[in-house]
């Protein structure tokens, strides 16, 4: 916002300058015609620098705008306030260097094309600097003659006009530069640059242009003034046009959305991808699709030709045609995956860029994080159905063939009472491992007594004492199914841990429920273990799931203390 | 008594061993000489006593044996070392997969009953003296299911519900008598039910009881 307001400012001041300085010179169609065209300047500048904050090449045609706007109100102010005249050639000098060498140097991006350029930006500075002195020094072209038996005048003369004639050569070798850069460019950056050479090459030919026929002496003050005009509207116009049509520094003019309204559109900001992309990712389900959606986000945010969003397991989802290696590969939340994209479909990837798909790698790694636990609670669900065929094959169901085996024996030999009696004793061993494998499966205390009951009459049945601990209002209390269970299992399996690994002799189930946590906490006196991750794994990712966690705190001849926690309304 | 099956019995779980193993004593045509808990005391019970017949749970867990296919893999190993050795495999899975597997390198000598046979001690004597005279028998509910996986392929010709029902007992291993008594049907009507069957399917008209066990194993294969 602070940039914006900044760019606005500067904006304000160079049109300000511009067209004070030249009411106070006359108006005329003349007068009108430049106003018209030096306008385009700090137009463009600002919006530039108020839609692209991150690349400075706005801030430099800005500068540009206000140092031209300064100097006009400058030169209109000759003659009223003399005080003010020389500061405002200075701007003036400035802003010849500027436009000459420094916008077209620095064309597109506000960078260098390359180190080699450096001497030529220092010498134009230099050569600039002196021509700023030497106006400063002598009363050049502020409606006063200088006086070239004074050495200092004389100094000043010498200085400005070797420095002007400096520069404007600079601004030749520059144009050189972009010539060759436009030759070697390819579409689309080649008709940007073929626009930039048009405006540069317009320029120049304006400043001679003008120099012959408006100061030179030579009458034709038509040519000379249409020189200026060139020299003043030629590089703007030119990086007008790349603008729009050829989507210089990604900005294009069109109509956005149901607004009829001429603006510039840009790509999407951060902003706006991550507010667009929450509410996809919530109504996707699937992991896969959440993945997909991302690496979607991705590509049409930055206009990548790809983007791929990668798990550590080596799922990847691609979206756009992979043909080639990555411009930019970046590691998400942990090291959980990463995002890949492709080259841009137009122009280079920016640092803007990079900082997007840093932005962008948040939401990813929560995406691909909860992918991940999806994964890992579907094959723990797997793993326990193999469990319960597993214990349901071997037990139960091999007792009943014990029993129909002992019934046909019985039949055949017309067995005894004894031999009934046995059968009648397996049948009901039959049963009551049924019914613990039921309540292992899901304890009927749970779905009718709630979570407090269902502990108590798990811990009921264990061979040793169980201190179940739990508030008269929890006792009452119900959560949802999920949650229940969650807690239940945790419970019931830290309790199973203690007594079958650790040797347990006092174990202590704490259920409590405060600042919206569902809590249960199982300490014992066993022999420990060295805690280390990935303790009770499937419980953790099963409360996981809920918004919950599970923390494990053990160590060799110290107990364990599992700690559970699930949040709930209220 | 001197022409009792000698029998080795190999399943993990005790109760189930000591019944079947009390229920195929009682019927005296049948002795246990070994009751074995997994598939390695089973390879050495039969390595030592040369038994007719082995009748084993198709799961024993325990040593290198593929889970779930112990009592499948210690058949082939002692039909490949002992020919002669007539097996029933004992399952508690109904499904297909599992028989296919017991039959893959052929019928003769094998047979695959669901578990709750033994509480059919005919069924089950049966089982064993097919085998026994390199005979094989095929669960009925294994037949069934094998035929309903075929009717879901949409093959052109249809049985009729009277064919279906002698098609099974085919798979059973049971002479057209056998069938006849089954089915409260006249064994001349059987016949031409199973040649009405055979012109069908295709196959070849056999009355070796054996080689029809196949035949239709070879028809229904997925």
């Amino acid at each position: 916002m602070r940039t914006n307001l900044a760019a606005g400012l500067m904006a304000l001041i160079a049109a300000a300058g511009l067209v004070g300085g030249s009411l106070l010179e006359g108006f005329t169609v003349w007068h009108v015609a430049f106003v018209a065209v030096g306008l385009v300047l700090p137009v463009l500048g600002w919006l530039l620098a108020a839609r692209r904050p991150d690349v400075p090449y706005g801030r430099l045609l800005l500068a540009a705008a206000v140092c031209f706007g300064v100097g006009i109100f400058g030169v209109g102010l000759v003659g009223r306030v003399p005080g003010l005249a020389a500061p405002s050639m200075v701007a003036m000098v400035v802003f010849y260097a500027l436009t000459w060498v420094y916008v077209p140097l620095l064309f597109p991006e506000g960078r260098l094309p390359s180190r080699r350029w450096r001497p030529v930006a220092w010498g134009a500075g230099v050569a600039a600097a002196v021509h700023a002195a030497g106006v400063l020094m002598a009363p050049l072209f502020l409606g006063g003659s200088p006086d070239v038996t004074d050495p200092v005048q004389l100094t000043g003369v010498l200085a400005a006009t070797v420095g002007q004639l400096t520069v404007w050569v600079a601004g030749w070798v520059v144009l050189g530069g972009l010539v060759l850069r436009w030759r070697r460019s390819r579409p689309p950056e080649r008709s940007q640059y073929g626009w930039m050479v048009a405006g540069t090459t317009a320029t120049q030919v304006g400043v001679l242009l003008a120099y012959f026929f408006l100061f030179g002496g030579v009458a034709l003050p038509v040519v000379g003034v249409a020189g200026a005009l060139a020299m003043l509207g030629a590089l703007p116009g030119a990086i007008v046009v790349a603008v729009v049509r050829h989507r210089l520094l990604d900005l294009r003019v069109g109509l956005r959305g149901s607004r009829l309204l001429l603006v510039f559109d840009v790509r999407p900001t951060v902003q706006e991808v991550l507010s667009s992309l929450g509410p996809e990712l919530e109504d996707s389900r699937e992991p896969v699709e959440q993945l997909g959606r991302l690496a979607m986000a991705v590509r049409t945010g930055l206009e990548t030709r790809w983007a791929a969003v990668t798990l550590a397991d080596g799922r990847r989802v691609v979206s756009g045609p992979e043909d080639g290696p990555a411009a930019i590969t970046l590691p998400v939340l942990g090291g959980q995956g990463r995002i890949e994209c492709g080259p841009r479909a137009h122009g280079r990837l920016s640092g803007e860029d990079r900082r997007f798909l840093e932005a962008l790698a948040v939401p990813a790694g929560l995406a691909i994080q909860s992918a991940g636990l999806a994964t890992r609670l579907v094959n723990a669900q797997e793993a326990e159905r193999r469990r319960i065929e597993r214990n349901i094959h071997d037990g139960v169901q091999q007792q009943l063939v014990a029993l129909i085996a002992g019934i046909e024996l019985a039949r055949a030999t017309g067995g005894g009472t004894g031999t009934l009696g046995n059968l009648r004793e397996q049948a009901r061993q039959t049963l009551a491992d049924l019914r613990e494998l039921a309540a292992g499966i899901h304890p009927s205390a749970l779905s009718q007594g709630g979570l407090v009951e269902a502990v108590e009459e798990r811990c009921a049945r264990l061979p040793v004492h169980v201190q179940v601990l739990a508030g008269r209002e929890l006792r009452a209390e119900r959560f949802p199914d999920e949650v229940e269970g969650a807690m239940y299992f945790t419970v019931s399996e830290a309790v199973a841990n203690a007594l079958k690994h650790a040797g347990a002799a006092r174990i202590e189930v704490r259920l409590s429920r405060e600042k919206g946590r569902l809590g249960a906490t199982v300490t014992d006196d066993g022999t420990g273990f060295e805690a280390r991750p990935g303790v009770l794994a499937t419980l953790a990712d099963r409360l996981g799931a809920l918004g919950g966690g599970l923390r494990v705190k053990s160590g060799r001849g110290e107990g364990t203390r599992v700690d559970a926690w699930v949040p709930v309304d209220g | 008594m001197g022409d009792a099956i000698r029998t080795v019995l190999a399943d993990d779980h005790y109760l189930v061993r000591e019944g079947t193993r009390q229920l195929l004593e009682t019927s005296g045509g049948v002795t246990v000489v070994s009751a074995v808990g997994d598939a390695d005391e089973l390879l050495d019970a039969v390595r030592r006593l040369r038994p007719d017949v082995v009748v084993t749970d198709i799961r024993m867990p325990g040593g290198d044996w593929r889970q779930g296919f112990e009592g499948i893999d210690a058949a082939h190993t002692v039909r490949a070392a002992h020919p002669g050795v007539g097996i029933v495999v004992l399952s508690q899975y109904s499904d297909a997969l599992s028989a296919l597997e017991l039959f893959k390198h052929g019928t003769e000598g094998f047979a695959y009953l669901l578990k709750d046979r033994v509480g059919d001690l005919d069924e089950l004597l049966g089982a064993i003296r097919a085998v026994a005279s390199g005979g094989s028998v095929i669960d009925p509910k294994v037949v069934e299911g094998l035929m309903a996986r075929h009717d879901l392929r949409g093959e052109p010709e249809s049985l009729t519900p009277r064919e279906r029902d002698v098609l099974r007992e085919m798979a059973h291993g049971r002479s057209n008598g056998a069938i006849a008594r089954a089915l409260h049907l006249s064994v001349s009507s059987v016949e031409k039910n199973v040649n009405s069957i055979f012109t069908k399917l295709g196959l070849e008209v056999s009355a070796d009881v054996h080689r029809r066990v196949a035949a239709v194993l070879a028809y229904l294969r997925p």
